[in-house]
């Protein structure tokens, strides 16, 4: 039993009956918390799993982890989402998305470790967590409100107008209520999640969104607008010091000196490069800053990656977000597009190629004015500002094919008669359950083999700075690798403790061996736990390799940190492995809600893109070739069916899984202490041989 | 800091450009005729860019402004193309021979893309103001048409 990190109880709210419960977190603590929680949760409240994703009876939990909230760097300001998806084709599989920023802390602040949402409200309401106080509010006026101003109602209301200029406000009538200065942490959705769009994200803050899997329309589905928290708790930690040295060491270590870097980039203002060296700011990755700005991260984050600008225009973006539009003809137009996505609360990662592609079908002649695709969008200003506010109203709102875009780009080309053809192409390169293609699917395979075998893009850069990017930035620039790929696959299989390199290699053969299997394997257990249940932060967790240290070992913190800040929080003491163990154990319990729902290995192939055509971008990946290490750049490289095939028979032997079905078996389950998935996976006929 | 090598753009030997040249090169091409190119940035991998003309590839190329990063509006993610592909479509749907070779023959094996941006960026900027050039100073004939 944890003596720190959690606050201990679980907030239960039925939308249907307006019934609410508090559920001991005791009861779920074995999961660590996140994902595993959330996952825990669904298993025992969602008693027919095949449900569709607006059904009333999916739940949606939005979980914390005991690190949420406190100093445990890049750890603290995530919150895990689970709930059964409506993006994904053919089946809108169980998933997960998450956001970062202060949502989690507040909640562990007002004495909650996460909330379970089931049910559907008869008419718009919101979520008023203050403390322990739970209240249904109507939000009949604030449908139809963006998120921005969704957000600045609640705080108004919750703060009776103090949160603005960080007044001083009580938080109850009473002596005891608690006194803040800080504006509730609301996690909302826009109109396009009012709208029950597929795309749609929840929304926090100015740029923390959880956008996969289509979790505002699940919520508008339920005709929740928002869930606000605010708190004024505390969180106890177990071993005070311990975090506290660990913090400092690991800035030490691994934390960007903005007055003496370690390592600079040799391109002045590259903002590529903050990949490797992690200066403050850099998540927005492309764009250089042309006005006043200044770094903000996430709760306890000491990397801070993204930024806020004068103009207020795309604060707190970074990542896919804020290069959506980089067609256009300015940064500034490339931010106010940013912005469009986040007010409307639209997921970017569906339109990102998507907004391409549909110009693709508009030059080919298919789509446009008369054409079989009717469109009267100014397809002619494609490229423009003007275009792209439209273009965005129009999924919003549904009018002209924003009325089929609603779906999502993939529904629409099935819709359309297109998706075979164009996903056979390539032009519409989606390989996986109508995902957008983010890593080459034929090269980088710990992105593409653990998004279909799993239930979304995986959307996990951990392994992928490294492998990817270390090579790519430094060979556009011509500059030597800081890091051999033989050296940096060694620390990678050491840290791991998967133990063999080859479970890196990324040559023709070596994407097809057990080795890889393994290397897959340990990936989906490290981030199911350590990443989605406990909260470390793919920009910065698993450290492997740090680039910064000055003097020149390359060795980084995991995996002494991961487990050492959670037995210094929580006083428990678990190993990196007992982890591993546990990120295996959920997500075995994730693959079993996925059998449920249908899943077999006949569904876990790609689209003929993957398959029939080859690579055209390089993609510096290590390579074992010709008996020696190195970084090459994968051109022409296409994926083997058969080769693919019998690689997925040695990932299911890997995982103790039926290689005929791809289905869990009783030995596995019960291995984990899964027995009564098993017994759930056996009434349904899909028990593993 | 590098900086763009005008003088070397200059230095090499290409014919004029003729009027019909210009008018082909600054005209929109086919869906079928367009240069696929790879906008490659962390958050989403290497997205794929279809460029339907010869100003579309010059903007695309000087997009990653490598000799002026830190300047408003500079954006430096990396616009990746390949040199090889580029000549071929100069070359073949262009129609520009002698700017296919200039390129072909800068584009030293070794190179990596920023040397090779550095290289023939100036190259295209300098066949761009030539086909401009000889567009703006022909007599507008529409009217009289």
């Amino acid at each position: 039993m944890a003596t720190g990190g959690y606050v201990g109880k679980i907030l239960y709210v039925n939308l249907t009956t307006g019934d609410m419960e508090e559920i001991p977190t005791a009861d779920y603590e074995e999961w660590g918390g996140g994902h595993g929680m959330g996952s825990a949760l669904f298993f025992d409240r969602v008693k027919d799993k095949t449900i569709d994703g607006y059904h009333p009876d999916n739940l949606v939990t939005m979980m914390t982890s005991p690190l949420s909230g406190t100093l445990v760097p890049s750890a603290s300001g995530r919150t895990e989402c689970n709930f059964i998806g409506i993006q994904q084709v053919p089946v809108g599989w169980y998933t997960r998305s998450n956001f970062g920023g202060r949502f989690a802390g507040e909640l562990k602040f007002a004495g909650w470790d996460g909330i379970a949402i089931q049910g559907k409200s008869e008419t718009p309401v919101w979520l008023n967590i203050v403390n322990g106080t739970v209240t249904i509010e109507d939000a009949s006026g604030l449908w139809g409100l963006d998120t921005y101003e969704t957000q600045e109602e609640i705080w108004s209301i919750v703060s009776g107008g103090n949160a603005d200029d960080g007044t001083w406000y009580g938080l109850s009538t009473g002596r005891d209520g608690g006194r803040t200065t800080q504006r509730p942490a609301v996690a909302t959705i826009g109109p396009a999640g009012e709208h029950l769009n597929r795309n749609a994200c929840v929304l926090h803050d100015a740029g923390n969104a959880a956008g996969q899997g289509g979790l505002g329309g699940v919520l508008g589905s339920k005709n929740l607008k928002a869930v606000s928290v605010i708190g004024t708790g505390s969180i106890a930690i177990a071993d005070p010091a311990a975090l506290v040295d660990a913090r400092m060491e690991l800035q030490a270590a691994h934390g960007y000196d903005v007055d003496a870097p370690a390592l600079e980039g040799p391109v002045p203002n590259f903002a590529f490069y903050g990949i490797i060296e992690g200066h403050p700011g850099f998540g927005p990755l492309i764009l250089n800053v042309d006005q006043p700005a200044r770094a903000q991260g996430c709760m306890g984050c000491f990397k801070n990656c993204r930024r806020r600008l004068s103009n207020g225009i795309s604060n707190e973006d970074q990542c896919v977000e804020s290069l959506w539009w980089v067609s256009g003809t300015s940064q500034l137009e490339t931010n106010k597009a940013t912005d469009l996505l986040d007010k409307a609360g639209l997921n970017v990662y569906d339109l990102i190629n998507g907004h391409s592609y549909l110009n693709s079908l508009y030059q080919m002649g298919i789509l446009g004015p008369g054409k079989a695709i009717e469109s009267n969008l100014p397809w002619e200003k494609y490229g423009t500002y003007e275009f792209i506010e439209q273009f965005v109203d129009a999924i919003v709102n549904q009018t002209d094919i924003g009325a089929d875009l609603a779906d999502g780009v993939s529904r629409a080309a099935i819709k359309w008669g297109r998706w075979d053809e164009d996903t056979s192409s390539g032009l519409l390169n989606r390989p996986q359950w109508g995902y957008q293609q983010h890593y080459e699917p034929r090269l980088e395979v710990e992105w593409s083999y653990g998004s279909l075998f799993g239930d979304r893009d995986i959307n996990e850069h951990g392994i992928n700075w490294h492998v990817h990017w270390h090579a790519t930035v430094t060979g556009m620039i011509g500059q030597a690798p800081l890091i051999s790929a033989e050296d940096m696959v060694n620390l990678i299989a050491e840290g791991t403790g998967v133990g063999d390199p080859m479970g890196w290699n990324y040559s023709p053969d070596g994407i097809y061996t057990e080795a890889k299997a393994k290397a897959i394997a340990w990936h989906r257990h490290y981030t199911r736990f350590w990443k989605q249940s406990i909260g470390y932060c793919d920009w910065a967790w698993p450290m492997f390799i740090n680039y910064n240290n000055r003097d020149g070992d390359f060795t980084g913190m995991s995996p002494g940190f991961e487990p050492r800040f959670f037995n210094a929080v929580t006083g428990k003491n678990i190993t990196w492995q007992d982890g591993l163990e546990l990120g295996r154990k959920i997500w075995n319990l994730d693959r079993a809600i996925w059998v449920l729902q249908g899943r077999h290995r006949d569904l876990e192939v790609y689209t003929n893109y993957v398959y029939d055509t080859p690579t055209e971008a390089p993609d510096a990946l290590p390579m074992y070739l010709d008996g020696e290490w190195k970084y090459d750049p994968g051109l022409g490289r296409s994926l083997d069916r058969e080769k693919f095939e019998g690689f997925k028979t040695t990932f299911y032997t890997v995982e103790g899984w039926d290689t005929a079905t791809g289905w869990p078996t009783r030995a596995t389950l019960d291995e984990l202490g899964l027995g009564k998935v098993a017994d759930e996976l056996a009434a349904a006929d899909k028990l593993g041989a | 800091m590098d900086v763009v090598n005008e003088d070397a753009a200059v230095a090499v030997d290409m014919p004029p450009a003729t009027e019909e040249l210009a008018r082909r090169a600054l005209a929109k091409v086919s869906f079928e005729d367009r240069l696929v190119a790879y906008r490659m940035s962390p958050a989403a991998g290497n997205v794929r860019i279809d460029l339907y003309s010869f100003t579309e590839v010059g903007e695309y190329m000087f997009g990653t402004q490598w000799h002026e990063v830190g300047q408003p509006d500079a954006r430096v993610d990396i616009n990746w193309l390949d040199v090889d592909k580029l000549s071929s479509w100069l070359e073949n749907v262009i129609g520009d021979a002698a700017l296919a070779k200039a390129v072909h023959e800068v584009n030293v094996e070794g190179m990596s893309f920023r040397e090779q941006v550095m290289a023939i960026g100036p190259l295209l900027k300098r066949r761009f103001e030539e086909y401009q050039a000889l567009l703006t100073s022909e007599p507008d004939q529409t009217e009289s048409d």
